[in-house]
Order: structure tokens, then sequence, then C-alpha cells
């Protein structure tokens, strides 16, 4: 495949730790989901205390996710709010903004030829 | 309505979602042919483009000026003539677009494929750290205190393709 790909750039907090990172909107994904090492960044080192949460792929794929109850920032919203945010056991490409969190919190429009995207907070 | 009738083609004015779009902005692509980053955030747009989805500008950006719950909402809802005359409302908007490492991911787009598979500790406008391992992306943000860092790691091609979920 390749072409682009709907990102935003998000700000994940722990408390009193953040740290920016940049996903990709997924509406085929049900969590939002950050690579481990974004976790070490605002302090969990170990990602698998967290809540496992068994993943099936549409290629037929099982893997585990692991959900912490973080805050997260539509970095061009500047909208913080509470949500579970998943990490990947592993390296993980690229960070996945599912509809847990995010769609469960912004109505999204996608215009593909114009590369952008249209979001509404919904509180 | 009957079945049939949800299912026939809607004209735009039966769009239920239109007059309630409090707001919109972009916020990029990312590329993942050679790196993933984000499409370069343009300026004012025609009202046009994103009029498929908003309709009722006037009412945005009255609601805009009245509370600050949409400031930060329509970065791209610009709108010649009314934006303008609310300078206050289209500043909040561009403070909230974009950060500056994300600018500078942005205009480097075509260079990180020099950086396939490696993670990058960007700050300000500066590249600080770029290595395959993560331990030294993390030993220097703890040297060097940063409060919270922006780190993207660029795919590789064979990453760059792969569909995680």
């Amino acid at each position: 495949m390749g072409g682009v790909q709907p990102a935003a750039e998000v700000i994940l907090y722990n408390h009193d730790l953040s740290t920016n990172a940049v996903g990709v909107f997924d509406s085929g994904s049900a969590f939002t989901v950050f690579s481990p090492e974004h976790a070490a960044l605002i302090g969990i080192d170990d990602v698998t205390v967290g809540n496992a949460q068994r993943i099936s792929t549409l290629g037929g794929g099982l893997f585990d996710i692991y959900l912490f109850d973080l805050e997260i920032e539509l970095r061009a919203a500047g909208i913080r709010f509470a949500g579970q945010i998943g990490f990947f056991a592993g390296r993980a490409p690229r960070n996945i903004l599912g509809r847990s969190v995010i769609f469960a919190s912004f109505e999204i429009g996608f215009h593909e030829r114009g590369s952008q995207i249209y979001l509404r907070h919904e509180p | 309505m009957t079945l049939q009738g949800q299912l026939a083609p809607q004209k735009p004015s039966d769009f239920q979602y239109a007059p309630v779009f409090g707001g919109c902005f972009e916020s990029g692509s990312l590329g993942n042919q050679f790196s993933q980053t984000a499409a370069q955030v343009s300026g004012e747009r025609p009202i046009l483009q994103i009029g498929l989805l908003v309709s009722n500008y006037d009412r945005i950006i009255q609601d805009a000026v009245a509370t600050t719950d949409y400031c930060g909402i329509i970065v791209n809802a610009a709108l010649p003539g009314t934006i303008a005359s609310r300078p206050s409302v289209v500043s909040a908007v561009i403070a909230n677009a974009e950060s500056t490492e994300m600018s500078w991911l942005v205009e480097r787009a075509q260079e990180l494929g020099q950086h396939k598979g490696e993670w990058l500790l960007i700050q300000g406008q500066h590249l600080l750290v770029h290595s395959p391992d993560f331990g030294a992306v993390r030993a220097a943000v703890r040297e060097r205190r940063i409060n919270s860092p922006f780190v993207y790691y660029v795919p590789t091609d064979d990453e760059s393709n792969s569909v995680t979920i």
C-alpha cells in the first residue's frame, strides 16, 4: 500500500508526566494504542502490568494490548480528557487512534483529497 | 421513516450532522511510503472545502467568540471576512493547531527517509537524538530534563506497509 494516512499529534499524560506522539486515526481499531516506548516516557516501564486485552486482527492474528487509565490530549483541539489508553507489548511502527477514547470523544470526518480531517469534540 | 427512505440518497440539506457540527480543524496526514510525517498544514482554505461537513459557520464563529470551548477546534474554519473580524479567536486557534516539533516533522518529510528504523527526539526546531536504540532517546530525555518529549519513530519500508490492527 503506501500513500498517506490520517494522523494527529497527541499528548499522553500520566499524572505529572507527559509525552507527545503522533497517531493514525483508525476506525477499524476498537482501542487507542501506542508503542510501549511512549509508556516508558510517562513512567510506565512495564506495560504488561496493565489490564490485558486480547485483540484480533482482520488477518486472523491475536495479540494482547495493555490498558491504562490515563489522559490524552488531541493537540490541535487542545482538549484533554481521561480514557483507557492501550500499549502494545513490543514496539509498533505506528500509534493507533481508535474508536475508544478518540472516536468516542470526537465527531470525525475525512477529506481524502485534501488530506484533511474534520473533528468536533463531543463532551 | 421507512427503510427505503433511510437508504435513499439524501440531499445535502438533509445531512443531520451538518447543522450541529461545531467546528473543524486540520490535523495533517502521515505519509508511510518513505516515512511517517504529517502533511503540511496550509493556511486559510475556502469555505467550499469544508462546507461538505459544516454549513453553519456563522453560528460556529458566534459560539467560538462566546465560549472558549470552541477555540481549539476552528483551526481550519477560515471564513474570510468573518474570522478576520475576530482576531482573538484566530490567534487561539493557530496556537493550538500544531506544535513546533510537529511542524519540524512536516517540513522535513522528505528527509526522514534517512532515519528509517530510528527513534527521533525532537525539541523545538531541533533534532536532538536519532537512534534505533530507544534507550538513547530516553537517556537524552533524562539528561536534558525534557518535561514533555516529542518522540517519533520512523518506520522501515516493511513496517510502513504493515497493518497493525
